[in-house]
């Protein structure tokens, strides 16, 4: 039975058309979103891993090496099972920095542009011989299918236009669907879906194979028992690999395939939808493998029992032309073609991106020539892409041409999944040794690829025997573990030379940096850097320059929209961000090298400013968002972090911590509420961008070098302001250096409030008990004025008529003087005094006054006040204020004194300050409660003789005129008690403050 | 590292076993599906150990 090539020509267009159907319907989003959503549609696209290899050569090693095909399935299986040791970090950095590939990744690393140029060389030459074993399965089946068998002459190379017309149509499906969206985020929605299509064609396929094999061909699964029991060897033959050691080899070259391939690394992170995916796959992908290698051993048996003309390699497509069913042959090559297309267009597309990258734009832009001289970038980024998918694919079927044939079938696997494994110390390196360098990467690699090439390509090219072939027999045990031999001898000189090189050589800072980002051993510590620029504005201008104006702005629109930032922000911690985010995001786009050159040229980061300290809010939000994935200790210590975190935050006192650049880094619930200032509009930015009172307030504070100020007054236009008082720390670096500053801020504004009317309480409580003296005291004056005006109603002598009214004017004087007095001591106000008021006053004077005030109290016992000040000192203070002050010490030492007591105030200067001392002759203050007499609140006297407010809002005023006071009791003979009050001394005519 | 703690189980428990179920495979004569039985177990055990895991910690 034989296909015509027109019947092969239409099948395959009919498939490849249903595959851009399947392709176009989801990038138009006509399939359903939860359709292509689904976790089973990331699980099927991961299928592609299943090629050629997996269809048909899996047939070829279940013969010669038993159950030593599913090393296959179990590598690949292996390596999504162990996803948290390998995959889980590769997507975390991948989906953090946008990287795409495996060269990408190491690039991004190893922070060198040869390293990017180097790994994609080598992957180009480790995957042709992948892609050209895909291009053989669709020749080979169509030769076979069309009726031409092996060592056919010149018939079985007459129908290979076929096969350049599958790669032409693979190429354009590949341009079509993988080429076209740029951004890095974004999914190419119709190459998922057609890839997870092309899976299921595989796998539903690769069942009715092994249901027909064993219904049709060994009548039942019986049947087949039957069949086995009657072949020993065959059965014998399943156990062959498993005792020979190169089943350990072969399972760490698949195991390493499933991400150093470049189609799986593309499907599996490039394209993932998210995170969690990954962990589906890790049990799905194995399911799926499982399922589609579950026919091969019925497949291959029924190859051996029909034994038909095929190559054992193509037991899939005998089963069909053997046994003469059309459908079943179609669905072999169907199931092949399906493998072989998902592989090239994935692959293709994969090495695609990595030339570009890391060969075409670094060469382009170092030369200042090509993409910067036109504004679509994007658009010239698309031509070089299809390009470059044209002539890889082109490559892989001209190397395909250059192999000797369908034998060479698993050779041309095998030799690609050895070849990628020479990329897998580099990857395990980035992952957990921090310490490797690019030299020890170069190194290994060019050892690695150097022994693959002589032990294993130059032999597929030419059917020679490899290097060095007696030795290695000798050592591997036989012709057989050629793959072993070249696995573990490319690999071991690989590891040797990677980790001799890294001694030997010196770890850059820069790959430092990247290795601690990329290493899960460290905890990632960022640093706050100054970039010196001020808004998104400055990022467009200077990015033009590269990018061009248009792209410019539009990568600077993206990452504000990623990072949710409006246009106009400013604040540091936000740039810092932005200028990530731009980096990532072009990483996607041009590969990481280019990505950091163009960000190092365009927005370098400054490197005058001063040393940057950790990130502090950023390692809390990793922190946060990794936080389920502590165990033990950590998970412990994380809670700790957590509490404390929660009790600063709760704190019910302001508390702020300051960066050594000025930078705020916390902000508590506090501080939100006295300022009205969100945490999260403020940590990142600096202090000026508080409203103007705060920042120039806090800005002062934080300069100075004190450590405390008290009682700040804060205007605040809506209301009396604020008081605040003010602490700062230094904090110490993890190296002990003091870098950062916490300060608390106290608001004292609730306490100074309800301070200001227990004083006016006390205030009026005064005015009351001198109500009565002061009505005596007018009372005198006004009966002398109501005398002499009754007598000048009858006076008659007119030279005694302005005698009288001069005499009504002095005692109208007298009275006002009385009121004048009472009115400025209730009109004192509140403790706090405006530095611009105070003045030199006369220190005699004010006593003077305010012996006068309390003598109008008549109900007070009588004690004789002696004023012994000198009458020329002055003080420097506000009059109302010292009044005040006198008033109530004078007070409280008649209350104490006997009657007729005397009360003594002198001042002796001292510097430039004068001492007042207030001294009387009462029964003292006991020793026991001196150091509570300024308390508010504290009294000796009975209950409803005294607030107890009095020598407090001494302490208070005195405090604010900057004096002090003290008291010492006794004074003399165990009695008496003298307060001291030190205040600076004064000069008329002098300026002050 | 964060390792998850199952992972490492069944990696040890893996290597305790693996000389016996490849006994038991290869004994198994006609049974040519013994490997995908352990390879069932295997998969339900990672099914079952990323269901009880959760959260964004990739």
């Amino acid at each position: 039975m034989t296909f015509s090539v027109g019947e092969l020509l239409v099948g395959m267009l009919t498939y490849l058309g249903v595959l851009f159907a399947v392709g176009s319907l989801a990038d138009r989003g006509k399939l359903p979103a939860r359709l292509l959503e689904h976790p089973a549609v990331y699980v099927l696209s991961l299928g592609v891993i299943a090629g050629g290899l997996a269809i048909y050569g899996a047939s070829q090693l279940a013969f010669h090496y038993g159950y030593g095909f599913l090393l296959y399935y179990a590598g690949i299986s292996t390596m999504l099972l162990l996803s948290p040791l390998v995959m889980f970090p590769v997507m975390r950095i991948c989906r953090i920095y946008q990287l795409s590939s495996l060269a990408d990744l190491l690039t991004f690393r190893f922070r060198s542009p040869w390293v990017g140029a180097a790994v994609t060389l080598t992957m180009l030459a480790a995957v042709l011989p992948l892609l050209a074993l895909q291009v053989q399965v669709v020749s080979d089946g169509i030769h076979l299918m069309s009726g031409d068998r092996p060592g056919g002459g010149d018939a079985w190379h007459d129908h290979d236009t076929l096969a350049v017309v599958f790669c032409a149509l693979v190429a354009t499906f590949t341009v079509f669907f993988g080429t076209r969206r740029l951004k890095p985020e974004e999914r190419h929605e119709g190459l998922v879906a057609a890839i997870a299509f092309e899976s299921l064609v595989k796998l539903v396929g690769m069942l009715a194979l092994g249901l027909y094999a064993v219904y049709q061909v060994f009548d039942g699964f019986s049947g087949l028992n039957t069949w086995l029991a009657h072949h020993d060897q065959v059965v014998a033959m399943l156990d062959t690999p498993l005792r020979r050691d190169s089943a350990h080899a072969l399972l760490l070259v698949f195991f390493a395939g499933a991400v150093t391939m470049p189609h799986m690394f593309h499907m599996a992170f490039s394209e993932a939808p998210d995170g969690p995916r990954l962990r589906t796959a890790s049990w799905g992908l194995s399911s799926y493998l499982l399922l589609l290698s579950l026919p091969i051993l019925p497949i291959t048996w029924a190859g051996l029992e029909l034994d038909g003309q095929l190559p054992q390699v193509y037991a899939a497509l005998a089963l069909g032309l053997d046994t003469g069913s059309r459908g079943i042959a179609i669905t072999a090559y169907l199931a092949g073609m399906s493998a072989a297309s998902a592989v090239i267009i994935v692959s293709t597309l994969a090495l695609a991106n990595m030339c570009l990258k890391h060969l075409v734009l670094p060469v382009l832009l170092r030369g200042q020539t090509g993409l910067e001289a036109t504004s679509n970038i994007y658009s010239q980024l698309n031509w070089l892409r299809a390009l470059l998918t044209g002539a890889i694919i082109l490559a892989g079927y001209l190397f395909s041409r250059r192999t000797l044939g369908s034998e060479q079938l698993v050779d041309l696997g095998m030799t690609a999944f050895i070849g990628t494994l020479q990329f897998l110390p580099g990857l395990l390196a980035t992952l957990y040794w921090p310490r490797a360098n690019r030299y020890g990467l170069a190194a290994g690699l060019a050892a690695g690829f150097t022994t693959w090439y002589l032990l294993l390509v130059i032999p597929l090219l030419t059917g020679s025997e490899p290097a060095l072939h007696g030795l290695l027999t000798t050592w591997f045990g036989g012709d057989d573990s050629r793959w072993t031999a070249a696995a573990i001898g490319s690999l071991g000189i690989n590891i040797c030379l990677f980790v001799l090189a890294t001694v030997l050589t010196r770890t850059s800072a820069e790959e430092s940096a990247s290795a601690e980002i990329c290493s899960m051993d460290d905890l990632v510590r960022p640093m706050r850097r100054s970039l010196g620029l001020a808004s998104p504005g400055e990022f467009r201008e200077r990015l033009a320059g590269v990018l061009g104006a248009n792209a410019a702005n539009a990568e600077v629109d993206r990452a504000l929209k990623d990072l949710r930032l409006p246009a106009e922000e400013s604040r540091p911690y936000a740039l810092r961000q932005l200028r990530d985010r731009i980096e990532a995001n072009l990483s996607g786009l041009l590969g990481p090298t280019v990505a950091y050159d163009i960000m190092q040229r365009c927005v370098p980061w400054q490197l005058d400013a001063p040393q940057a300290s950790e990130d502090i809010s950023m390692i809390e939000r990793r922190l946060d968002s990794e936080y389920r994935s502590f165990t033990g200790l950590a998970a412990d210590l994380d809670n700790l972090r957590r509490y404390h975190r929660e009790t600063l935050r709760d704190l019910p006192i302001g508390v702020f911590s300051l960066g050594k650049d000025g930078e705020i880094l916390m902000w508590n619930r506090s501080m939100e509420e006295t300022t009205g200032v969100a945490s999260e509009d403020i940590v990142g930015s600096y202090l000026s961008s508080l409203p103007e009172a705060w920042s120039s307030m806090l800005s002062a504070f934080a300069e100075s070098q004190k450590f405390a100020e008290h009682k700040l007054h804060l205007p605040e236009p809506s209301s009396r302001g604020r008081w605040i008082s003010l602490h700062k720390a230094a904090v110490e670096s993890s190296s002990g250096i003091s870098e950062d500053q916490v300060i608390v801020v106290e608001d004292l504004t609730d306490y100074e409030i309800l301070e200001q009317e227990l004083m006016h309480n006390e205030r009026l409580a005064s005015i009351g008990r001198l109500a009565a003296g002061v009505a005596h005291e007018i009372g005198n004056p006004i009966t002398g004025i109501a005398c002499l005006a009754q007598n000048l109603e009858v006076e008659e002598d007119m030279e005694a008529i302005p005698e009288a009214a001069n005499e009504i004017l002095k005692q109208t004087n007298r009275v006002t003087r009385i009121v004048e007095t009472l009115v400025n001591f209730s009109h004192a106000g509140s403790t706090n005094v405006d530095p611009a008021t105070l003045q030199a006053m006369n220190l005699a004077d004010c006593v003077d006054e305010a012996v006068h005030l309390l003598q109008l109290d008549r109900s007070a016992k009588p004690v004789r006040f002696d004023n012994r000040c000198d009458r020329e000192q002055l003080v420097l203070a506000e009059s109302q204020r010292l009044l005040q002050v006198f008033v109530n010490l004078l007070g409280n030492a008649r209350d104490a004194s006997d009657r007729n007591g005397l009360i003594t105030v002198e001042a002796q200067p001292v510097q430039n300050q004068l001492h007042i001392s207030v001294t009387d002759e009462g029964s003292g203050i006991p020793e026991a409660i001196q150091g509570q007499v300024f308390e508010p609140f504290f009294t000796t006297k009975e209950p409803g003789e005294g607030t107890g407010l009095g020598l407090a809002l001494v302490y208070s005023i005195l405090e604010t005129l900057g004096g002090r006071i003290t008291v010492t009791s006794p004074v003399k003979q165990q009695r008496g008690t003298r307060f001291l009050v030190s205040l600076s001394s004064a000069s008329y005519g002098e300026e002050y403050p | 590292m964060y390792i998850n703690r199952t992972l490492l189980l069944l990696l040890a428990i893996a290597v305790v076993f693996i000389p016996t179920a490849q006994e038991w495979v290869i004994s198994g004569g006609t049974a040519w599906y013994r490997p995908y039985l352990i390879w069932l177990v295997i998969i339900a055990l990672a099914w079952w150990n990323q269901r009880k895991s959760y959260g964004d910690d990739l």
